[in-house]
């Protein structure tokens, strides 16, 4: 009965929240009867610290969708709640099975139970297909029945065609009846999430820490050569990434003030792009020589100083970065690109000091996936948090590197930045703005909202413009 | 996923068959994508000419079984909801679609 309601209550919650809604306040009051319903089903999901974060990151995506609604917010915001509903699924799994799992309750939910057989299986026989038939011919029937006979009576009889008229059945809507549907399927799906029991078993009896292993003396070969390849190899690494720095500070120390901004582009750019896959390629290298035996025999320190001399010139290649990165913002502004940039860069980092730890303390391969997403997850829901076309704006105008198309091209969620400025009613007639009709930016459309739609910048503006018409 | 061989047979197909259609549709607008190449979206729209009349065919043969009383109602139910799952998605692809070659 309980779960009947809830899932009754989730159809009508979801289709007053969002049948033909803008995101707004809808997520965040979604997301709150999330975990109050969820909660109902699975009390214990207050106490679990997977499951208050991921349900802390869902709301503060929420919240950052009512406040300046970016695309970030609302890809975080997605992440966060399939996080959730993963994790009340199973608490103790990594970060990407926790999502899988999300996924897997908001499709085929209501069907875990028939795949596990949890339920009685249900056994076809003849008896049952008479059944089905049966049903078929007690709905259709009778309906045929019942339409025929009214269409003959309202021809027959004035009075009960005057009755019949009258019934006014405007006010359902149907598209609005679809959406609850929708919805009570959605939450008929997450009600009560489970698991993909083999694959979550196994992730979460899979350790992060490398067991050793008895060697026969034919493995214990086959390691000292695998030794013998990986040193050899990261001593040429070392070497080559040394000459590739002294290239880097060169170019550094020869940029001058006023370098040309195609040049720090291509050098910013293809920096980025060619040190992405070196350093990818470079924790590859490092995970597959560690992967196993080499970790435990002896005399493995020289290789493993090597190791920690290489993660730490990547992480110079990173700062060489970081400095022309550096240089293209003070000279020509900030961008979402040039952002984009250096949260990879710190995200590199990261999952170099992840690789410093895996063969330090000997982890796993597995280890480096599970740290490096969830520090990846989390950083992508707190950059979804800011409204960074507002700072992009405002650093811009405040150093005077305005490039109009581009600021005009970040409205609505600079809207308020560039009304403090004095620049919102020039810059709203879009004289740059190219794309086609939807991109474009329409004030009426934007501050005009429902309830549900509600976004803080719509709200801001809309209350400047009654202040000003007073 | 080894919990597919618990099925029956026409569930197992259906989820299989869904399964099959959605990689192929996601790997197709995924190259579309990534290279911008037009022939892409000829064989996604070539892929949709097949696929569209298999999965209604499927549909069809499922719902057949049901009449007949050679599967269960959840099996029809789980076999059905699985093979309409690539109507929104291949409206949504189409989108994403349109969006980029406005773009």
């Amino acid at each position: 009965m309980k779960k009947t309601i809830i899932i009754i209550l989730g159809g009508i919650v979801f289709s007053t929240l969002f049948y033909t809604q803008d995101l707004g306040i809808n997520a965040f009051i979604y997301s709150l009867f999330l975990i109050i319903a969820l909660a109902i089903s699975r009390h214990q999901i207050l106490l679990k610290s997977t499951i208050i974060l991921s349900a802390v990151g869902m709301l503060a995506s929420a919240s950052a969708i009512a406040v300046h609604g970016s695309a970030w917010s609302i890809v975080s915001y997605f992440l966060s709640t399939l996080l959730f509903i993963g994790y009340v699924a199973s608490h103790q799994t990594s970060i990407y099975l926790s999502w899988l799992n999300g996924l897997y309750n908001t499709i085929l939910g209501v069907f875990h139970s028939f795949f596990y057989q949890i339920e009685e299986p249900e056994i076809t026989t003849p008896k049952k297909a008479v059944d089905v038939g049966q049903l078929v011919k007690v709905i259709f029937i009778p309906l045929v029945l019942v339409v025929v006979f009214t269409l003959l009576y309202s021809t027959a009889n004035p009075v009960f065609s005057d009755f019949l008229t009258a019934i006014d059945l405007s006010f359902i809507d149907i598209f609005w009846v679809f959406t609850a549907v929708l919805g009570a399927l959605i939450m008929a799906n997450i009600q009560s999430p489970q698991p993909i029991i083999e694959i979550t078993d196994q992730d979460i009896n899979y350790p992060n820490e490398l067991a050793p292993k008895k060697l026969n003396d034919l493995q214990l070969l086959t390691v000292k050569n695998e030794k013998q390849i990986g040193f050899i190899s990261i001593i040429c690494l070392n070497v080559l990434l040394v000459v590739v720095l002294i290239t880097e500070v060169l170019f550094i120390t020869n940029m001058s003030g006023s370098s040309k901004a195609s040049v720090l582009s291509d050098a910013v750019h293809q920096g980025v792009y060619a040190s992405i896959v070196s350093i990818i390629l470079a924790i590859g290298v490092i995970a597959f020589i560690y992967r196993g035996d080499l970790n435990f025999i002896k005399n493995n320190e020289k290789l493993r100083m090597l190791t920690y001399s290489w993660i730490a010139l990547n992480a110079l290649l990173v700062i060489s970065i970081f400095i022309k990165n550096y240089a293209y913002i003070t000279d020509h502004g900030l961008t979402h690109k040039r952002i984009g940039v250096l949260v990879y860069l710190l995200l590199t980092i990261i999952g170099l000091v992840t690789t410093y730890l895996k063969v330090s303390y000997r982890l796993n391969f597995v280890y480096l996936i599970r740290r490096n997403m969830a520090i990846g997850y989390t950083v992508i829901a707190i950059y979804g948090l800011i409204n960074w076309s507002a700072i992009i704006t405002d650093h811009n105008i405040n150093v005077q590197q305005v490039d109009r198309p581009y600021l005009e091209s970040l409205l609505p969620q600079n809207a308020l930045v560039l009304k403090d400025h004095g620049l919102y009613e020039e810059y709203t007639k879009q004289v740059y703005r190219s794309g086609s009709s939807r991109d474009r930016y329409y004030e009426s459309g934007f501050i005009n909202r429902n309830w549900q739609e509600f976004n803080y910048i719509a709200y801001r503006i809309k209350q400047d413009q009654h202040e000003v018409s007073q | 996923m080894r919990f597919l061989n618990k099925l029956t047979t026409t569930s197992r197909l259906s989820v299989q068959f869904a399964l099959a259609s959605f990689t192929l549709g996601t790997l197709i607008l995924g190259l579309y994508l990534i290279t911008a190449n037009s022939v892409f979206a000829v064989i996604g729209f070539g892929f949709l000419v097949i696929a569209v009349p298999f999965n209604t065919l499927m549909l069809l043969s499922v719902f057949i079984q049901l009449i007949t009383g050679r599967i269960g109602f959840k099996d029809f139910l789980l076999s059905s909801y699985v093979l309409l799952l690539n109507v929104p998605i291949a409206l949504f692809y189409f989108h994403i679609v349109t969006i980029y070659t406005r773009l």
